[in-house]
């Protein structure tokens, strides 16, 4: 019917069109050559690119005859990439996880349990910090491999100086010298913020309600997942807490009108001098190394509720790892390069990736803090208030459960609802969503 | 107009039939370059939206988590978004304001801009451009400048209501505000809506002003008696453009506020796309039974305005 002119047009114009399509943020060596080519998707964006095409770079070298098309994607888009592919059947052969989105896909066994790798070639679960591993496991099996670390994620980063004026000698340790504190170093008029003291609803790795229900002794959920425990003491003074915060700070929508300002990298809070006291994980270190050189701060852990103990601070919950999914083309070398991502002390893998961003590893062996030989002046500090985080269980509806909770908040700070039905209506819906959950995949 | 296209269509209906074997070489390969040149769009049709379209409906009646093939569940997820889905009618409450307030700016905005630069201004290929433009920025590169805009703080609205002693909004903290907030960003897009009533406009005849000029009638009984009556087609088109569009807002309010604060932003697609795609186990089934319940929802408002526009839509040529 079509002359072959015509189908050479036709093709012409496809290739041209599709050329641009060929132009992703897909890094391959031209310089490998191999049987197998791996599909590695990864999240880390920024500075990090570079450090992850090294990693990969040396892997191919260390593994002669398998390539790796290495793929950035943002981390918001994650699942719906990720649940497009498995369900098309054609998944990368190694993804970056979220830990928090285990419990369902492993569940529906979409990805790979690594029991039998990590058997065969002896990797040892106790070369993870207990904690980080505790994080990898749903029905008994292991079914990704941590990195970077899970906690940390609660740190305390404090201006010096702001402290220094204000003439507060040491930082607060319990909930009530934190809202004192936060009280003296707050600036404003009475109805317009200047500064901060601090803010109990911006916390990092958990919801706000979470990292201070922790901090109060507080479970949310038990250890085999399938009962939600925040109504309780714990849970009304965690809400009590972050409200008599939003007091100090003139109020949530002030609050959160002020924070506006704030962004990430060097607009974030602490860089700006917006607040005094600011709960962020470790990377917060190369933030302020990178863009607040002459920034006077410290790092301290969160403070403690009347419920809760010295020992028991920031939450070690949820974090990344190294997963295969079902269906993956190469699932044996993809093992391989899970294992270089996040096993390897030596070499550049993946104890090195960590090092140069200088922050916590999963890795027992691993001083995430040890740079080209030499260690971090503050990784002792940083370490150390590491030391306190306590496991705070991923549960398998997290996501959905994390938006009733933030609601829970909103509806207690914009005064809409007493602590105690907020906690009671919130325990009971995600309660309901957790019975549903293990109704069908129990 | 009207007329013009009803002979096409009636000529068009009038043609006879033609066999293949009976086109002559020429016709053949004309049809098949016509057939060739369609093809991308027929297949594109085809599986990306007639596809999809029938899937998400019979996906509606099914629990489909995308990793395990979907369970026929029946009727329950209607049952479960009337009955038991509390943020379904915070959400639709929230897409309606939206639905009413930005189609009222765009029309009355658009229209009240076409008629300004329908007029013989100076620079007026740069005024016009200057409206459009915004209309074709990237959505998310438009949000974050609006971020800055209605900035609680150091926003350039409130520095500007400032000088009229309005005191300062929280746009996006304020669940009283924030809805407004997405509404004043809808002049954004005011450009297209003008766009087209600027060719309807131009589209009416200089003589019926000079008739009702001779007549006596001044620029407002002008506006009133000549232009509207007869942009009523254009109306229309915008209205039910805009309409679609609106009840659609995800994007900004993605970007913007997520749905903050107090779900006082949660739009209807914002609420369906979390069933989809922010929620563990993914609730495919779910999602499209809420897609379903948006398409009959703006099919009723389509078929209401299209009802209803033999009372208000005047063609030149008398058909109405």
């Amino acid at each position: 019917m079509f002359g072959k002119r015509t189908i050479l047009l036709v093709i012409v114009a496809v290739i041209l069109a599709l050329l641009p399509l060929s132009m992703t943020a897909t890094a391959q060596n031209p310089d490998c050559e191999g049987d197998v080519r791996l599909t590695y998707w990864h999240h880390w964006g920024g500075n990090r690119i570079p450090l992850q095409e090294h990693q990969v770079a040396a892997f191919e070298d260390a593994h002669p005859g398998v390539c790796v098309d290495n793929i950035f994607l943002p981390w918001d888009n994650r699942l719906q990439n990720l649940l497009a592919a498995i369900a098309a059947g054609n998944p990368p052969d190694v993804t970056m996880f979220g830990r928090q989105d285990l419990p369902f896909f492993a569940a529906t066994e979409s990805i790979i349990p690594l029991d039998d790798y990590m058997a065969a070639d002896g990797v040892d679960p106790a070369i993870f910090h207990a904690s980080e591993f505790a994080g990898t496991q749903f029905n008994g099996k292991t079914w990704l491999l941590p990195l970077p670390g899970g906690g940390a994620y609660n740190i305390v980063w404090y201006n010096t100086d702001h402290f220094a004026e204000a003439g507060i000698e040491s930082f607060p340790e319990t909930w009530d010298e934190m809202l004192e504190a936060a009280e003296t170093l707050r600036i404003g008029d009475g109805s317009f913020l200047e500064r901060i003291g601090f803010n109990a609803q911006a916390t990092s790795g958990t919801s706000a309600f979470h990292t201070w229900y922790n901090a109060n002794g507080g479970d949310w959920i038990t250890p085999d997942l399938r009962t939600i425990t925040i109504n309780n003491e714990q849970g009304a003074q965690a809400l009590a807490f972050m409200q008599a915060i939003a007091e100090i700070n003139y109020g949530i929508e002030e609050v959160n009108a002020f924070w506006e300002m704030a962004g990430e990298f060097d607009q974030g809070p602490l860089i700006q001098g917006l607040v005094s006291m600011e709960t962020n994980g470790s990377w917060t270190l190369f933030q302020v190394e990178d863009h607040a050189e002459s920034l006077n701060y410290d790092v301290a852990p969160v403070p403690y509720g009347p419920n809760g103990s010295a020992d028991r601070r920031g939450t070690a919950h949820g974090g990344w790892g190294y997963m295969i999914p079902k269906n993956a083309a190469h699932p044996d070398e993809a093992w391989k390069l899970v294992k270089w991502l996040t096993a390897e002390v030596e070499g550049d893998g993946a104890c090195w990736f960590i090092q140069q961003q200088q922050r916590p590893s999963p890795l027992v062996d691993c001083n995430g803090y040890e740079k080209d030989g030499v260690v971090h002046p503050r990784a002792a500090a940083l370490l150390g208030v590491a030391a306190l985080d306590y496991l705070v269980p991923v549960a398998p509806v997290q996501p959905e459960a994390n938006q009733i909770i933030n609601r829970m908040v909103e509806d207690v700070l914009f005064g809409d609802s007493s602590i105690e039905d907020a906690l009671a209506s919130a325990e009971a819906e995600i309660q309901e969503l957790l019975d549903a959950f293990w109704e069908e995949y129990g | 107009m009207a007329t013009a296209f009803g002979s096409q269509i009636s000529a068009l209906r009038g043609r006879r039939r033609e066999r293949w074997n009976d086109l002559s070489p020429m016709r053949k390969r004309e049809a098949k370059f016509g057939l060739l040149f369609i093809a991308p769009w027929m297949v594109g049709v085809l599986l990306f939206a007639l596809f999809p379209f029938v899937a998400s409906f019979v996906l509606s009646f099914t629990k489909y988590n995308i990793v395990a093939p979907p369970e026929w569940v029946g009727l329950e997820h209607y049952n479960h978004i009337f009955t038991d889905d509390s943020l379904f009618l915070k959400s639709l409450k929230n897409t309606a304001v939206y639905v009413g307030g930005s189609v009222a700016i765009r029309i009355l905005l658009g229209f009240g801009l076409a008629l300004l630069l329908n007029t013989k201004v100076r620079l007026l290929g740069l005024w016009r451009t200057l409206f459009y433009v915004p209309s074709v920025v990237p959505i998310v590169a438009l949000s974050i400048v609006w971020l800055y805009v209605l900035n609680a703080r150091a926003g350039l609205l409130n520095w500007f209501l400032g000088f009229f002693g309005i005191s300062r909004i929280r746009w996006f903290a304020d669940p009283d505000f924030a809805m407004l907030a997405f509404l004043i960003m809808s002049t954004t897009w005011v450009g297209v809506t003008m766009v087209i009533f600027l060719a309807g406009l131009q589209g009416i005849p200089e003589e019926y002003y000079d008739a009702a000029k001779i007549d006596g009638a001044n620029m407002a009984q002008r506006l009133w008696r000549v232009t509207i009556p007869l942009m009523t087609p254009t109306i229309y088109l915008n209205v039910l453009i805009n309409i679609i569009g609106a009840f659609q807002v995800f994007t900004q309010v993605f970007i913007m506020t997520g749905g903050a604060p107090r779900d006082a932003t949660r739009t209807y697609v914002l609420h369906l796309f979390d069933h989809a795609f922010q929620y563990l186990p993914p609730q495919m089934g779910y999602s499209s039974a809420l897609a379903w319940i948006l398409f009959m929802i703006i099919f009723a408002f389509t078929a209401v305005i299209v009802a209803t526009s033999q009372r208000w839509v005047f063609y030149q040529g008398g058909e109405g």
